[in-house]
C-alpha cells in the first residue's frame, strides 16, 4: 500500500529525517511514534506530497489522505459540512449523494449538514476531517496526531470512529502521534523514531511490551499509568 | 492542618457562569489534583485561589489561605500573598517568561523586590536550578528562553516557583506541552522539590494517571463543579462518580487492544451548558428523572443522587 | 491603541456610518438634490451671504457653493475608490501570490514593495502628476500604485498565515490546484481583512488626492472638487470671504473622519492587526 525506502530531508543544511525505511500494508495500520523533532511529523507530510524528500523513496498504490491534529484549523471556517465534503466529492468525480453516507460513518447527525465550524465541537470538527478525507475513498489515510488535541471522552469516540471506518472500508493508517497507548490500541506495528532516525520497529505487542532500544524503553516506562512513580533521569542537561 | 479553603465559589464572566459552587480544602504540604476535560472550570478554580480574574468576571464564595479571607485582602497583602506564599507554573514555559531577559533575570526578579542582595539572590537562583537538575548553572543564568528547550525552561519556570519558598504551588497543566520523557523528569522534580518543602500543590491535568502519581488526593471536576474528590490510590478501586467511571474507561490502555472504547455519548458541557440538575445527567448512562430535576449535594465523596446504587 | 478604545468614540460609530451613507448618497443623487447648476455663473451675486436661496452663500463667480459642495462629492468620492479598488485588487493579487509561492518570488515582490513603500505614497503622486500632467486620472493612478505596498504588505502577512493553515494544507493532499484553493478559499477568508484595509485606505487616498487638487496637480477649474474648492477658495479668504475653503475642508474632514471610525470599528471585528 505504501512503501517508503531510506527518506531522507534536509531543511537548510539541518537534517530532520535520516534513512528512514518502513511499509504500510492494504488495510494494516501502522504507528509512526517519537517525540517532538523525531521527524515523524516530516515522514507524514512527504507521504502526502506536502513536502519534497531531499532523498529516497515513497511509492504509493492508491490516494493518500490525511488528517489534521488541529481541529479548529483544519476546516475552511466559511465552508458547512456539507459544502464541504461536496467540493471534495465533485473533484474525486464521486456523486454528491455520497454526503449523508459519509456523515453516518463518521457518526455525525446529518442534521449538522449546514452547520458552519464554529458551530461544531472539536469532536465534530475531526469527524468531519475525517469524513472528507475519506470522501475520496483513499486506500490510506495519514492521521497526524489526530486525536491529541482531543478530550479523553471524545478521543475514545473518534478511536472507535477509526477503528470501525476501516473495518468498513479496508483503508490503511498511517498513525503519527505520541501516545503510545492510542498506538497499543489501533495499530498493528510500530516504527519508533528519535532524532530523524528509525530506532526500533516491529509489532506493536513486541516493541511496547518487550522494547529492545534503550530509547524505546524509556518511552514505554514514561508513560503514565497506574501505580507509576516518575522517576528524575541520571544524565542532566 | 487546613491551608487552603475554597468555599462555595462561584465565577462569572459577564454573567454567564464559569464555576458554579467549588468547594475543596488543601492541607499544608498536600497535593491535590484537579482532573477534568476543557471547560470543566479546572484554570478558573486556581486562579481564583490568587484571585486572578478576567476581565468582567464576578465571583463569590471564601477564599481562606491559612486563615485569612483572601477576597478582603488590601490591594498591598494580595500582592504579598502572591509574590511569597503562592507560587504558579503554567502550561506553557515560554508564554510566562519574557522572551528578552536573562534566565538569571527571570529569577532573580522577585527576591530582587523583596529587597534580597544581587548576590544573595544570584546565589539562591543558582542553588535552586541544581536542586531542580539543572547542571552548570552559572551558565544558564546568563542565557535567554530561547536557548534553552521546553523542557529544561519549564524547570526554570519551577526553579523560580521554589525559590521564595511558596507554602503553595499551582501547576496549571504543567507538562502538557512537553514530551512524555521530558515530562516524567519534570514531574518527578516538582514532586520531589515540593516535599522536600512541604510545600502544598493544586495540580491541574486532564490526565488522570499523571495526577494519581503526583497527588494525595484527586478532585474531578466537570461542567464548573466538582464532582467527585477521592485519595489518588484508590482511583482505580473506588470512583463512584459516573463521570469518574467514563473517564477511567474511555482511555486507551483501559481495554484489551481492538476492543471498544467506553464512550460517553454526547459533547463535555460547560458550567454555562450543563443542564439545571445533576451537570453530567444529560450524558451518564445511569440517569434518573431526579438527575435532570435536582441539583446532588456533595455528600461524602462525590456529587451524585445514585450513589447508594452505583 | 486606537481612538475606538474611547467610549465616547465608539458610541459614535453608528452616527459616523450614517454620515458615510448620506455622503455616498449625495454623490450618487448630486444632479437631483444640488439647487443649481454647480458651474452656473453670476457675477452680479458674488459672494453673497447665507441666504435661504444659497444656503451656504455663493464664490468669487456667484456660483452657488453648496450645489458645488455636492457636485464635488463625485470626484472627490470616485478617486479615493478608484485608488482603493485598484491596489485593493494590485495588492491583494501580489501579496497572494507572494505567500502562495513563497522563496525566492516572494523574497522578490516583497523588497520590490520595501523600495517602494519607501517613497512615501504623496510625493511619488505629486512627482507623477507633475511629469504626466495634472487632471483627474494622473494623481488616481499614481496614488493607487503608491498603495499598493501598503496593502501589499499587511495581505501578505495574513495570506502567509492563512495558507499555512490545515485546512489549505488538508485541500492540497486532496489534490485541489493552487488556482483553485486561492479563488475559492484563500480570497474570501482574506476578504474581510482587505475591505478593512480599503476602508482605512480610502480615507488617507482622499486627503491625498485633496491635497494634490490643492496644489493644482489635480482637477483643474471649474471643476467642483473639495480639494480644489479649498485652494480657489483661498484668494477669496484675503477678501475676507473664508465660506469656500472653509466649506470644503469641513466636507473633506467628516467625510474622511466617518469612513475612518467605520473602518477602524470593522478592523476590530474581522481581525487584530491592520494598520
Amino acid at each position: 500500500m505504501l512503501e517508503v525506502r531510506d527518506l531522507r530531508k534536509e531543511f537548510k543544511g539541518v537534517t530532520a529525517v535520516d534513512g528512514v525505511s518502513f511499509t504500510v500494508p492494504a488495510g494494516g495500520s501502522l504507528a509512526v511514534v517519537g517525540e517532538s523533532g523525531s521527524g515523524k511529523t516530516t515522514c507524514a507530510r512527504i507521504v502526502t506530497g506536502l513536502e519534497k524528500a531531499t532523498s529516497g523513496t515513497v511509492t504509493r498504490h492508491g490516494s493518500v489522505q490525511m488528517v489534521f491534529q488541529d481541529p479548529y484549523q483544519s476546516l475552511d471556517r466559511r465552508q458547512t459540512v456539507r459544502s464541504c465534503l461536496a467540493e471534495v466529492l465533485a473533484h474525486h468525480r464521486r456523486d454528491r449523494s455520497r454526503i449523508g453516507e459519509l456523515l453516518d460513518l463518521v457518526g455525525l447527525d446529518r442534521r449538522l449538514g449546514d452547520a458552519l465550524p464554529r458551530h461544531l465541537s472539536g469532536g465534530q470538527r475531526q469527524r468531519v476531517a475525517i469524513a472528507r478525507a475519506l470522501a475520496a475513498e483513499p486506500r490510506l489515510l495519514v492521521l497526524d496526531e489526530a486525536v491529541a488535541a482531543l478530550d479523553v471522552s471524545i478521543q475514545a469516540q473518534i478511536l472507535n470512529l477509526l477503528v470501525d471506518a476501516r473495518a468498513a472500508t479496508g483503508v490503511a493508517y498511517l498513525f503519527i502521534t505520541h501516545d503510545l497507548s492510542v498506538v497499543r490500541h489501533v495499530c498493528e506495528d510500530v516504527v519508533v523514531m528519535s532524532r530523524g532516525r528509525v530506532v526500533e520497529s516491529g509489532p506493536v505487542e513486541r516493541v511496547l511490551s518487550r522494547p529492545e532500544h534503550e530509547y524505546t524503553r524509556r518511552l514505554v516506562a514514561s508513560v503514565p499509568r497506574p501505580g507509576w512513580v516518575p522517576r528524575r533521569a541520571v544524565s542532566r542537561d | 492542618m487546613t491551608l487552603l479553603q475554597l468555599d462555595r465559589i462561584t465565577v462569572a464572566i459577564n454573567g454567564q457562569p464559569v464555576l458554579r459552587q467549588v468547594s475543596l480544602e488543601v492541607a499544608a504540604g498536600e497535593a491535590v489534583g484537579l482532573v477534568g476535560e476543557s471547560g470543566s472550570g479546572k484554570s478558573m478554580t486556581v486562579k481564583s485561589v490568587v484571585r486572578l480574574l478576567p476581565p468582567g468576571a464576578t465571583a463569590g464564595g471564601t477564599v481562606r489561605f491559612d486563615g485569612a479571607d483572601v477576597g478582603a485582602l488590601s490591594p498591598a497583602a494580595l500582592r504579598r500573598m502572591r509574590s511569597r506564599d503562592v507560587a504558579m507554573v503554567f502550561q506553557d514555559p515560554r508564554a510566562a517568561v519574557n522572551p528578552v531577559r536573562t534566565v538569571g533575570d527571570f529569577l532573580t526578579e522577585v527576591l530582587r523586590d523583596q529587597g534580597v542582595s544581587r548576590a544573595i539572590a544570584t546565589e539562591k537562583a543558582v542553588r535552586s536550578l541544581s536542586e531542580v537538575g539543572v547542571g552548570d548553572a552559572t551558565r544558564r543564568l546568563n542565557q535567554r528562553p530561547y536557548e534553552l528547550s521546553g523542557g529544561l525552561l519549564q524547570r526554570v519556570v519551577i526553579a523560580a516557583a521554589l525559590l521564595t519558598g511558596p507554602r503553595l504551588i499551582l501547576a496549571d497543566e504543567p507538562t502538557t506541552a512537553l514530551d512524555v520523557t521530558t515530562q516524567e523528569e519534570v514531574v518527578a522534580i516538582l514532586d520531589e522539590q515540593r516535599r522536600l518543602r512541604a510545600a502544598a500543590l493544586m495540580f491541574i491535568t486532564h490526565d488522570l494517571e499523571l495526577a494519581a502519581a503526583v497527588c494525595d488526593r484527586i478532585a474531578v471536576m466537570y461542567a464548573g463543579e466538582i464532582v467527585e474528590i477521592l485519595p489518588a490510590a484508590r482511583l482505580h478501586d473506588d470512583a463512584r462518580h459516573p463521570y469518574t467511571r467514563a473517564l477511567l474507561a474511555s482511555r486507551p490502555g483501559a481495554v484489551a487492544p481492538g476492543e471498544r472504547l467506553v464512550t460517553v455519548p454526547g459533547i463535555p458541557q460547560s458550567a454555562l451548558t450543563a443542564p439545571a440538575g445533576c451537570v453530567f445527567a444529560d450524558r451518564c448512562p445511569h440517569a434518573e428523572a431526579r438527575c435532570h430535576d435536582e441539583r446532588p449535594v456533595f455528600t461524602g465523596s462525590a456529587a451524585c443522587h445514585l450513589l447508594e446504587v452505583l | 491603541m486606537t481612538a475606538l478604545s474611547i467610549p465616547v468614540v465608539r458610541r459614535a460609530v453608528p452616527f459616523a456610518a450614517v454620515v458615510c451613507a448620506l455622503v455616498v448618497l449625495t454623490a450618487i443623487l448630486a444632479p437631483w438634490i444640488a439647487p443649481y447648476d454647480p458651474n452656473a455663473l453670476d457675477p452680479l451675486n458674488a459672494y453673497a451671504p447665507f441666504s435661504p436661496a444659497h444656503p451656504l452663500g455663493t464664490d468669487d463667480l456667484g456660483r452657488d457653493l453648496l450645489s458645488r459642495l455636492i457636485h464635488g462629492s463625485r470626484t472627490s468620492l470616485a478617486g479615493p475608490l478608484i485608488v482603493v479598488l485598484a491596489a485593493g485588487t494590485i495588492g491583494a493579487t501580489v501579496a497572494i501570490a507572494a505567500a502562495w509561492f513563497g522563496g525566492w518570488f516572494d523574497a522578490l515582490l516583497s523588497r520590490a514593495l520595501d523600495v517602494l513603500f519607501a517613497f512615501p505614497g504623496l510625493v511619488l503622486a505629486i512627482t507623477v502628476a507633475a511629469l504626466f500632467g495634472s487632471g483627474f486620472i494622473t494623481p488616481v493612478v499614481a496614488l493607487s500604485l503608491a498603495f499598493v505596498p501598503v496593502i501589499a504588505r499587511v495581505m501578505r502577512a495574513a495570506a502567509l498565515r492563512e495558507r499555512n493553515l490545515p485546512y489549505i494544507e488538508a485541500l492540497r493532499v486532496q489534490g485541489f490546484g493552487a488556482w483553485r484553493i486561492c479563488l475559492r478559499h484563500l480570497v474570501p477568508n482574506l476578504a474581510p481583512l482587505l475591505m478593512v484595509q480599503a476602508a482605512i485606505g480610502f480615507g488617507y487616498a482622499m486627503i491625498d488626492l485633496a491635497s494634490i487638487s490643492f496644489l493644482g496637480l489635480g482637477l483643474q477649474p471649474p471643476a467642483a472638487d473639495w480639494g480644489l474648492m479649498i485652494a480657489n477658495g483661498q484668494p477669496s479668504i484675503l477678501a475676507g470671504f473664508p465660506q469656500q475653503s472653509i466649506a470644503a475642508a469641513v466636507a473633506v474632514v467628516i467625510t474622511v473622519v466617518a469612513f475612518t471610525a467605520v473602518a477602524e470599528r470593522l478592523a476590530t471585528r474581522f481581525g487584530g492587526d491592520v494598520r
